[in-house]
Order: C-alpha cells, then structure tokens, then sequence
C-alpha cells in the first residue's frame, strides 16, 4: 500500500482539524485559520465534481456504446447533461429558464403531488392509539396550515397552535439535545480511529 | 484563555466527550451494561435475507449530502450500515445498489462495498458500478433513485444520513413496489417522514448509535453507554435550569453567561 493510500495519514489530518476547530471556537485563537479550513472543505468538494463529471460520462457512454439495457435513456440523460452544462456557461438566462420552468416544477409535483401524499396515506393507517394520536395531529395542522382552519372553526388554530408550540417544541428539543450528544460520541469514536467509514473502511 | 460566555458549554462538552470515553475504556474491560437493542439495526440481516429469498438488489442512499459541513457526521454513521449492508450481502449473495449525488462518495462507497463483500465472502459479486454517481443535483438523485426502484423493483429500501426531500420520495417510491423500508436521519425536518413511511426507524441520534452497534464492536457499543450517561447529565440540567429560570435565581443566569 502506497504512504498516500496509508489510513494514518488522512486519520490524523481529520482529527487534528477538528480538534483545531473545536478549540477554535471555544478560545478564540486561530479564527482566521478556521474560517480557512472551512473554506477548504468547499474548495475540495468542488473540485471533486470532476470525478463525477468523469463517471457519470464514463458509465453512460460505455452503456451506449455497448448497447445496454435502457442506453436510449443514458442518450436523453448525458443529451441533458451536455444541454444543463453548456447552456449554464454560455446563455444564463437561458439555464435559469431550465431551472425555473422545468426543473423545479417537475420536482414540486413529484414532491408534493404524489410522494408526500402517498407518504401519508401509508403513515395514516391508524394500527395503534399512537397513530391516531399522529393523524388527529395531521389533521389539524393541515387545516391550520391550509387557512380554512379558521373558517371552519377558530378551535382548529387553538388546537393546532397548541401542537405546534407545545408537543412538537418538546419533541423537536429531545432530538436535539440526542443528535448533538450522538454526534460527540462519533467525534470520540472517530479521535479513537474507531470509525473509520469516511476512509472507505469498515 | 476560554473565550467569556462559553465556559460553561466547554465544561459541559468536555465533560460529555470524557463520559464518552469512560464508557469506551469501562467495555475495553469487559464492564459494559446490557442495553436495549435497535430494531432497525436488528432488522438489516433480515431484510438483506428477504431480498435474497426474493431473488431481488437492495438501495441503499445516503442523500443529498456528502462529508462536508454540519452534515458530515450523519453520513459518516451512515456509511458504517453501508459497509456492513454490503457485508450481508456478500454473505446472501444479493447485488447492493449504492447511489449518491456528492462526488466524492463515490470512492468512498465503492472501497466500502468492495470490502463488505469480501468480508461476506463473495468478493467476485462486486463491481464498481454497485455505486453510482447519478449527477449533482438534488433532483437527479431522486430522478435516478425513482427510476431504479420503479425498474429494478428492489424488495428492501434502505436511505439512512443526512437526507433531506429525497428521503420522501424515495420512501414513496419504495412502498410503491412493496419494498421492505429501513431509514433513519437525526434532521428535523425529516423524522416524520421516516416515521410515517418506514418499517424500521432509526429516530434522531439512534443513527450514530446504529453506527457503532453494526461494528458488533464491544469496546464501540461502550460508547453508547457514555452517550447515556451524558443524556442523564442533560436531563438533571434541564430539570435544574427549568426551575431556576421560573424562579429567577441569579447564578443561572451566570453560569450560562460565564
């Protein structure tokens, strides 16, 4: 195994940067070099479009080229690709129509439409009093967040103001606090070079 | 040389990351408590054994985040049950669809899967395109995701990390073709939809302890117990806090301050 490939050296460059950032941010030393590293992170990330670039052209191409299963749609999709890639950095205006009239409509109708819709009917099958307890709870906030809550009943937005500041508040708070403390107990794990999952190891 | 106002939060994330390690060094001795099992994480041999009788791939997705910013450590968790996903199914002989629209996961992914199936003992099942980079875009992901599970028909869904709307559809999707749906992500905003759609639930910070438990570590499920430990902390605090905020005792206000 090569030194670039070893574990020990991208293991030490993440620990000895986060443990820089939490210090960081507690002492106050070192703020520019923080912002820096966290800058960084956004520079890597967009150099590692490439590699995308790369794949997703290399397996489209070579599943044209082969006559695969399904190699028209990898046609409309790099065609896409191509049109998405140049029109972006040749006509702006262009793009954003993409973007504005195809792109972002499809995705809210797909969304909205059909899978948050089909989520609920699949949720709202009352098997236990916790689920009814959860549809009585969609039901009002549906019907305060619609705006006709109020003209049916203004109990409707008492009720469903109460879920919302007190249940759902309560709820969210304990998720909270859990998240942040399962997230220091990945931070130690990771210090220890027990989690090694962001090397591609197991 | 702690920055005034933040003393009492360092103390307090010191104190969590030392019970963190307590627990870690009491299971290196062989004191680790029992403690209750995830079912989701109970549930993964059984699901990857369901699309092994079924004769069917299983998905599996991360979402539309990489190992970047506040999202890193969600997916970091996430890729854990990846490699040990890509393990059950080089022990039962099923084909593990992988899919992502971060860049960068995609070497990543691939190394994992590649070593799960050479733990599970059929390295000869893998190839590179188990992991698929489907473009960056947060729609394409789903693009992508939907047309898989609408033409492959995959008898087990499984999206776990820092997802976000794509999470929705895909679950959508997955219970479209009767798959067996396991997910989990500590975002907010997306409890309710795993919990909704899902048959297996990993609920807020269940993730980060799913990550340790699939090791089937010992030593790293002692991280669990200090993780425990550092919740009764958090609790008493807010039982103290709560009560000194309603009746207006000053050190509270100084403590949180200091």
């Amino acid at each position: 195994m090569s030194v670039l490939r070893r574990r020990e050296i991208p293991m030490a460059l993440y620990i000895i940067v986060m443990v820089y950032l939490i210090l960081s941010n507690y002492t106050g030393l070192g703020k520019d070099v923080a912002a820096n590293i966290r800058s960084w992170g956004i520079a890597i990330a967009t150099f590692a479009a490439l590699i995308g670039v790369i794949s997703i052209s290399y397996i489209h191409l070579l599943k044209i080229y082969r006559r695969r299963a399904g190699w028209p749609y990898s046609i409309v999709l790099f065609t896409c690709f191509i049109v998405y890639f140049v029109v972006a950095h040749v006509y702006t205006p262009g793009y954003n129509w993409i973007i504005n009239n195809l792109s972002i409509p499809l995705g809210a109708a797909f969304l909205s439409g059909f899978n948050t819709l089909g989520v609920i009917f699949r949720g709202s099958r009352v098997r236990s009093i916790w689920s009814l307890l959860i549809v009585i709870s969609v039901v009002f906030t549906a019907l305060f967040m619609a705006s006709v809550g109020p003209v049916i009943s203004p109990a409707i937005v008492s009720v469903a103001t109460w879920i919302k500041d007190y249940p759902t508040t309560g709820v969210f708070r304990a998720v909270t606090v859990g998240i942040g403390i399962g997230l220091l107990m990945l931070v130690v794990r990771a210090i220890l070079g027990m989690e090694k999952s962001y090397l591609g190891e197991m | 040389m702690i920055v005034a106002g933040k003393r009492f939060e360092f103390i307090l994330l010191m104190s969590i990351l030392v019970l963190i390690y307590v627990g870690i060094w009491l299971a290196r001795r062989g004191k680790t408590l029992q403690m209750k099992r995830l079912s989701c994480v109970d549930a993964l041999e059984e699901a990857v054994g369901r699309a092994s009788e079924m004769g069917t791939s299983v998905w599996y997705g991360t979402g539309n985040a990489g190992l970047e910013g506040q999202y890193a450590t969600m997916n970091i968790a996430a890729l854990s049950i990846l490699g040990k996903v890509a393990e059950l199914c080089g022990k039962y002989g099923v084909y593990l669809q992988y899919m992502c629209n971060i860049p960068h996961m995609l070497p990543i992914s691939q190394d994992l899967i590649k070593e799960g199936y050479n733990k599970g003992g059929r390295p000869e099942m893998y190839n590179e395109n188990m992991s698929q980079y489907v473009g960056g875009d947060q729609s394409s992901l789903v693009a992508a995701t939907q047309g898989y599970i609408l033409e492959k028909r995959p008898s087990v869904v499984m999206i776990f990390g820092a997802t976000m709307y794509e999470m929705l559809n895909t679950l959508a999707f997955g219970s479209r073709v009767g798959a067996m749906m396991l997910a989990g992500t500590p975002r907010l905003y997306y409890q309710s939809a795993t919990l909704l759609a899902a048959d297996y639930q990993l609920i807020g910070d269940e993730l980060y302890a799913a990550g340790a438990m699939v090791s089937g570590d010992p030593i790293q499920v002692g991280a669990i117990q200090g993780e425990d430990w550092s919740k009764i902390i958090i609790l008493v605090l807010l039982v103290l806090f709560a009560i000194a905020t309603n009746l207006a005792l000053p050190w509270f206000k100084a403590l949180t301050s200091w």
